[in-house]
């Protein structure tokens, strides 16, 4: 049997990776789980997290710069996990689909072996009479290879050397011997059968040199380590509209509830609150400082950290009201809302064409396999006549 | 528990997985027609056997296209779950839109009506019960009852949480300041143009809506129809790539090219990526909304 170990070091390393995968989660489930019944959900979930957390590879220093570049990212995102999930999720996604593609370029390539030692045409065209494939010739084949391939070591006979155009005739005539020497009675003219063989070599050679798959597949998990924070950036550009949206109804419960007794700005964030989404946290910490009885410093923190003009605006109209009274203040949140309207429209018209393009890209994908797919089939019809030429 | 007891609830994991996705299904219906869960576990449990046909006639369709090694299998299992997950995602949306769609045409006949009753919020909403778009009649008709009710507040408070959209809950919030105090006498005092701040706070906010849907409907309109191509696409191509190729193909007795190994692989990388791409543009769609 032909000696195909690199393949299954490999496979066996990824799936040994898998299974310890499964059982390091399986510990720390269960763990979670006895916490769980002792403690609250939430202290069981922050230990399970920390526990987890120590063990993987690429997960940043607790407040470190990098730890903290990902606190952002999840903010400003609205990701709404910890930086352990994210780290926790990537390194799922990373050994998953190492896992995958590397079983896949396995059996791949463990099939393409199959095919080629079992291939009685090789390179034969379809007008050229075909052998038929019976048990006891297929057998035969694959014994002729083994020996064929014993003959020439990996060490002694390498990829360059058998592809070195000067050495053809020297390689067919020595496998013709000894195809000769061992099989007296074979049927197949011996010069086609060891011409065959030297083709099988090279492109089983060729498949056994072939590293750069594995590093495709170890590529490929690399870009899914990368995928939620490509997500968390694609979900930045994409929530700009929602910004604005939401600023927008801020500023129209502003001016309704603004204009309602108790005349407060308590009731207002209570009500704009309920409304928030992405910028919950930055309204929620104002109505707990007004709450807690800051008055204007509530906002003075907020009011440093908001990067959004017309945020910034009704922060400060907000700190404003709570010196010179509500109503005096809620007409100008008016003017602001008709404003917003405006520019919201011209900048809604730059944005759409911008969703179009990133909208374009799995369109374009579908439409390319799409070709392709509907290619695969004529250039196997093209096959028959570069045979004949 | 009602709704345990009545889904037969049992510490097994396959029931348990069940329970969970009737669970899902049943709190984002409550979300629409205002039941409760336990009186949406009959249609959750015939949404879920609808979307597991689905689910069953799509597998069936990619297992018979491409199911020759195991890798293709995990991808026709995989495809099938992205399919099932839109097709759950398609029927919610389109109930939701209607209700957004729907709501300032509601909140203009409350406006009306309120003004017309001078006004008296309970008149208005018995009005606009009977006069407003069908799909927003029951989260009126919910405010009306909970308004009606002793504890009023606590009941309105209740009903926010339940409603499906912020406008609506701005809406119970409104009602319930016009139940409080009324419409004229909550106007600003001392001022010469004093008028009902609650009619016009209606008012604003059909504005709003109405602005909102016409934004986030331009939107929805250009990427709706990238979605439903980039999804539909592989079962137009496949077919007719088959029939057309197998025509030109059968004198070479070749016709069942695309049952080559790699002619699977592409038909799955084919449905793999209209799946993934689809389900891209509809998370595109429902970041905006």
């Amino acid at each position: 049997m032909i000696e195909i170990s690199y393949f299954i070091i490999v496979q066996a390393v990824a799936v040994a990776l898998l299974i310890l995968t499964v059982f390091i989660s399986s510990c720390q489930y269960l763990k979670y789980n006895r916490i769980k019944r002792l403690y609250k959900a939430d202290y069981a979930k922050r230990s399970y997290l920390k526990s987890i957390s120590s063990i993987l590879p690429f997960m940043p220093r607790y407040k470190g710069k990098r730890y903290k570049a990902a606190e952002e990212l999840i903010m400003e995102s609205g990701l709404r996990i910890s930086v352990e999930e994210l780290y926790l999720l990537k390194s799922f996604l990373f050994i998953l689909g190492l896992v995958f593609f590397i079983s896949i370029q396995t059996t791949n390539a463990f099939m393409l072996y199959r095919g080629i030692i079992g291939d009685l045409n090789m390179d034969k065209s379809l007008i050229e009479g075909t052998v038929r494939a019976d048990t006891e010739t297929i057998r035969l084949e694959k014994d002729m290879f083994d020996y064929i391939y014993s003959s020439f070591p990996r060490e002694k006979a390498t990829l360059r050397e058998l592809l070195d155009k000067g050495n053809i005739q020297i390689h067919t005539e020595y496998i013709e011997a000894q195809l000769r020497d061992k099989w007296e009675y074979i049927k197949e003219d011996t010069k086609t059968a060891a011409e065959r063989m030297y083709k099988k070599l090279l492109r089983i050679r060729a498949l056994e040199t072939d590293y750069f798959i594995y590093l495709r597949a170890l590529l490929a998990a690399v870009f899914l380590y990368s995928v939620p924070n490509i997500a968390a950036y694609l979900k930045i550009k994409l929530i700009e509209d929602k910004r604005d949206w939401e600023i927008l109804n801020f500023v129209y419960v502003f001016s309704i509830f603004g204009r309602l007794p108790p005349f407060n700005i308590r009731n207002v964030l209570a009500s704009v609150l309920v409304i928030s989404d992405i910028y919950r946290p930055m309204i929620s910490e104002a109505l707990n400082g007004v709450k807690s009885g800051k008055g204007e410093a509530a906002f003075d923190g907020l009011l440093h950290r908001v990067e959004k003009e017309e945020l910034f605006e009704i922060f400060e109209v907000m700190r404003l009201s709570m010196s010179t009274g509500l109503l005096n203040i809620v007409d100008n949140i008016d003017e602001m809302a008709a404003n917003q309207l405006k520019w919201l429209e011209i900048k809604s018209i730059k944005r759409r064409k911008t969703k179009q393009v990133i909208a374009m890209v799995p369109v374009v994908l579908v439409m390319l396999a799409a070709v392709v797919y509907f290619s695969y089939s004529l250039s196997t019809l093209s096959n028959p006549m570069n045979f004949i030429k | 528990m009602k709704l345990k007891r009545r889904a037969g609830y049992r510490s097994s994991k396959g029931h348990t997985m069940i329970f969970r996705l009737v669970e899902r299904l049943s709190s984002r219906l409550t979300l629409i027609n205002q039941k409760s869960s336990a009186q949406n576990f009959g249609t959750s449990l015939m949404m879920l056997s609808v979307l597991a046909i689905l689910g069953t006639i799509y597998l069936l369709f990619a297992y018979s296209t491409y199911s020759g090694l195991w890798y293709h299998k995990v991808l026709c299992v995989f495809s099938t779950l992205i399919f099932v997950y839109l097709c759950g995602q398609i029927f919610f949306e389109l109930k939701e839109k209607r209700i957004k769609k729907d709501m300032p045409n509601t909140l203009k006949k409350l406006t009306h009506y309120y003004n017309h009753y001078k006004g008296n919020i309970l008149p208005a909403l018995e009005d606009t019960i009977n006069r407003c778009p069908r799909s927003n009649r029951i989260y009126i008709l919910k405010i009306k009852e909970a308004l009606m009710k002793p504890d009023h507040e606590r009941q309105i408070e209740e009903l926010e949480k339940k409603m499906p959209t912020v406008w609506f809950k701005m809406l119970c919030r409104l009602v319930l300041f016009s139940k409080d105090n009324g419409g004229a006498a909550s106007g600003e005092k001392g001022r010469i143009d004093r008028v009902d701040v609650i009619s016009n706070s209606l008012r604003r906010l059909a504005n709003i809506v109405t602005f909102l849907n016409i934004e986030q409907g331009y939107n929805d309109a250009e990427l709706l129809g990238m979605e439903i191509f980039v999804f539909f696409a592989p079962f137009l191509v496949i077919p007719i790539t088959r029939w057309y190729n197998s025509s030109l193909l059968i004198d070479l007795n070749l016709e069942d090219i695309y049952g080559s190994v790699q002619g699977q692989s592409l038909t799955a990388i084919m449905m793999f990526i209209s799946g993934i791409g689809a389900l891209f543009i509809h998370w595109m769609r429902k970041l905006q909304n």
